[in-house]
Formats: structure tokens, sequence, C-alpha cells
């Protein structure tokens, strides 16, 4: 189990995160937030390429920076910016980064071309990837974090710049790798969570907002969400989640504080309408 | 002692393990890597390294080097080492695959702590090289050999320990920058006093210089492969 024990992270006078308190085990965990609320930072604590300013993260109850490169032996990561090598081929590629994570040569050259087969990229294994499309590249990205077969797997903004086919490919690429391990994913976009994780954790304001099933955050702002062709009639405050042309009409989505059932129609609440809703203030 | 033994033979049997030696760390490190992986990608490094090194060696040929040739020894010899270490680095540091390697069992850290013995075995020859080239006769040979092999682990065990300590992907750049105008500048400004010191200096300290400073290069090697915070980027 990954524990995160009161875990602060400050850059100079900045608070990155404060006082996060999480535990995982086995499932798909996806962080939520926008931009700048402290996903990376929290990837990159749990990744041992920054320390907590203070509190711990435990694996198995040891300190994970003791365990040094066993712990770096049972995580597999994905960066924000995957940078590859234009010049070589995802085989030349794949057993150069199992090299460095301590895999022999007979065992890399078996798992490379496996991982490989999974994410669709056999038949392109020696050509170089300078001609890779961003899916590809991505998919590439997520073979060489599956090398060590991780416990835990800790993909950050790994859908960000993919088309909605190469996202859908990616999603399911992910559930399939999901069994039997933590898997930790950073995005921004809504349906990636929706659809793939069981746990959603949210911050605001630099501290742990929810940390639970999309089904039960969504419960969190049940009967605040309606939908009408006539917002004018609406005369208490609302916050618009979402605009849609319906039959030559303007269906609006809306969230208010107030019961307005008798103008509009109560809506199932989704992930989407409880990010706009919670992070309202932010700039997205 | 027997103590201490016995205390040690407890804790093993506990199932804790001892952390490998240095020694058995290299040659783990090296058997799983291989020199493909362990100079992977370094190709463009390579060409401006020799590119450098020809510029540097057209300037040293145009250069009254017969007049301080304990000067040109001393700052020159780890020039090898210095630009193959700079150029790699910040190859490695620039790539955008830094962070993803520094979170594998073998950080980017560890493999340039690695490389580096490898090119202080080059730089070791360079340094014999430069020493034959700046000097006249045996004598004179085996007296400037050793300011050359200690101005060359001085140098490197510096690097290191900037690479160590610095986050920063230019630290290394600068460092190398302020080693050739130290040795640059000495010269310069005190002329023949300088080449009078370093040709004056007794022999014990001449021979005891590139051991001790052939001790700090391996010391800061060896901190560089164990230690556990290597591989953090901040």
């Amino acid at each position: 189990m990954l524990l995160l024990d009161n875990v602060t992270k400050k850059f100079g006078k900045f608070t990155a995160l404060e006082d996060i308190s999480l535990e995982f085990s086995n499932g798909v965990y996806g962080m939520l937030a926008p931009n700048g609320a402290g996903k990376t930072t929290l990837i990159k604590m749990l990744t041992t390429l920054i320390f907590p300013t203070s509190g711990e993260i435990l694996w198995n109850g040891d300190e994970i920076t003791k365990l040094d490169a066993d712990y770096r032996d049972i995580i597999g990561y994905l960066p924000q910016d995957f940078g590859y090598y234009k010049n070589h081929s995802p085989r030349d590629f794949m057993l150069y980064i199992a090299a460095l994570k301590g895999i022999d040569q007979a065992t890399a050259k078996i798992k490379t071309d496996q991982l490989l087969e999974t994410v669709g990229l056999s038949d392109v294994k020696n050509k170089k990837m300078r001609k890779f499309s961003g899916g590809m590249v991505q998919r590439v990205g997520i073979a060489q974090a599956m090398l060590n077969n991780p416990q835990i797997l800790i993909l950050d903004e790994p859908t960000a710049g993919l088309d909605p086919k190469e996202r859908v490919r990616f999603r399911n690429l992910i559930s399939t790798l999901s069994k039997d391990r933590i898997v930790i994913l950073s995005t921004h976009i809504v349906s990636d969570i929706e659809t793939i994780a069981n746990h959603v954790i949210m911050f605001k304001n630099h501290k742990l907002l929810a940390n639970d099933s999309p089904l039960n955050i969504c419960e969190t702002i049940a009967d605040k969400v309606f939908e009408t062709n006539n917002i004018t009639a609406i005369k208490t405050p609302y916050l618009v989640l979402t605009e849609r042309q319906d039959g030559g009409e303007t269906l609006t989505r809306f969230a208010s504080e107030v019961d307005c059932s008798s103008l509009a129609s109560p809506a199932n609440p989704s992930l989407e309408d409880v990010f706009l809703y919670i992070y309202r203030d932010e700039t997205l | 002692m027997v103590d201490k033994d016995k205390s040690i033979e407890f804790i093993l049997s506990q199932g804790f393990t001892r952390p490998p030696s240095f020694y058995v760390k290299v040659a783990k490190m090296h058997g799983i890597l291989g020199w493909r992986f362990i100079f992977w990608d370094f190709s463009y490094s390579f060409i401006f390294l020799l590119v450098t090194l020809a510029g540097v060696v057209f300037l040293l040929r145009h250069a009254p080097v017969y007049e301080f040739p304990y000067s040109v020894a001393a700052g020159f010899s780890p020039i090898l080492f210095l630009l193959i270490t700079l150029f790699t680095e910040i190859n490695e540091r620039t790539c955008n695959l830094y962070q993803l390697k520094q979170t594998c069992r073998y950080t980017s850290r560890q493999v340039t702590a690695l490389r580096s013995m490898y090119y202080s075995v080059v730089g070791v020859g360079f340094a014999v090289l430069v020493a034959a080239i700046s000097t006249d006769g045996a004598a004179q040979f085996f007296r400037v050999l050793p300011l050359c092999l200690g101005g060359l682990f001085l140098c490197a065990a510096v690097e290191l320990l900037v690479i160590r300590l610095s986050r920063s992907k230019f630290a290394i750049a600068a460092t190398s920058a302020a080693w050739l105008a130290v040795n640059l500048s000495m010269p310069m400004t005190l002329g023949v006093r300088w080449e009078a010191l370093l040709s004056g200096t007794p022999l014990l300290l001449a021979v005891a210089f590139p051991v001790a400073a052939a001790a700090a290069f391996i010391y800061q090697t060896n901190k560089m492969l164990m230690e556990e915070n290597s591989h953090a980027i901040a």
C-alpha cells in the first residue's frame, strides 16, 4: 500500500501542496484538478523526483526515499512531456530503458516484444520514431513504463494532445494494464477519469478536496444540477455548466444552490458538472 | 570487533541485506548496461568534442608552450575529460528523458558517475600525451606527469561534486569555464612566477597531489553512485 502522510511541498514561500494524506491500494486513481493545482508536484514526489518539505510517503510502511532503487524498481512512470529519441526505433528505445531499469538483456528483449505487441506497435517496432504520431509515441511511453511490471504505474497527463480515437484506445489500454496494480493518473480531461478511474482525487487551493468514487463525488452536487431551454426564466443565482443546441433551442445545463425544479428539469450530475462547479472561480 | 561482527551477522539474519560495495555495483551496472547503453546517443557530443579538441590543439601549436611546460601541462591535461563530461552532461540534462531516467533503477546521475570513470581512464592517456608533448626529456616528463594527473583528477572530482550538488543544467558549463579561466589566467597574470612555482614543487608534494586528487575523485564517484537522493531533480 502506498501512503501519503500529511505531505506538504513548498517551493520557497510558495506552497504547492499542503497537508495531503492519501492511501492507494490496487485500482485506478484519477487526479482531477485544473492546471497548476499541484498534480504534477504530487506525481514528482511519488516518483522521488522531488521530496516533501514535510510529511512522508510510505510504501508498505517504508519511506520511499530510503527504499531508494528498490522503490524505483516497482514504479513505472510516463512523464507529462515524454521525450524520446527520434532517431531510434521503439524497440531500441525500450531496450535502453530496460537496461536503465536493471533488466537483463534476454528478459528485456522478450518483454519489449510482448509490450510492443500489447500497445499495437509490433509492426513498426524497428522503424525510427521520427514519423510516429502523438498517439504512437504515447503508446511507446506506456510500454516503457510497463517494462518492469510495476506495482505502481504513474501517468502524468497521458492523453493530452491525443485525438479522440487515440484517447479511447489509450484509455482501454490503461484499463487493461490496471489489473493488480496501483495506477495513478493525472489529467484535466474529465472524460478520461469518468471512464477508467475507480477513485477520483481532487485538489483545491493546494489542499485535498475529495478522494472518493466518481459516483460519490457526483452525489456531492445532487439536486443542484438542472436543464432548461429558457434560462432567462431563472431569477436565482446560477452557474452555467454547458450549453447545447437542441431542436433549434439552446438547452442550458446549470447549477444552482436553490431548488429550480419548478422552472427547469433536474439532471443527474456528471463528473464534468462537479469539476466546473468546484473550480468555478479558477481559470481553467 | 568480534561484537561488531556478531551484531552485523544478527542484523543480516533478520532478513536485511548488506548494501553492495562500490566495485560490485559498478560491475553489475556495467554488466546490465554494456558499452552501448552507457554511451547511448552521444554521437553529437563526441563530434563536438573532436571539433573543440582540434581547436584546442591548434591553439596550443601556436602558443609558446615550451616556455611554460608545467603551466600548460597542469592546465590542459584535464581538457579532454572536461569537454567530454561537459558535452555529454549537457546532452543528458537537456534531453526530455532526463526525469524519466531519474526514476529508473540506474539513474542518469549514476550512469554519469560510471561514465566519468571511463572518461578518467581516457583522460589519463591524454594527460600522459600532454606531458609528453609539453616537456623535453624523460626527467622533465616525470616531473610534469604527476602535475598533469593531479590536475586531471582534481578537475574530475570538482566536476562530479558540482554535478552531485547542483540541480542546474548549466552548473557543469560554469565549472568548466571557471577551470579554464583559472588555468589560463594564472600563467597569464603571474607568468614565470607561476611556472617557477609549479616546477619547484617538492617531489613528495608532486607525487602526493595526484594520489590525493584521485582519492577525492573516487570518493565523489562513490557518493554519486550510492547516495539515496541522487535521483532528485530539485
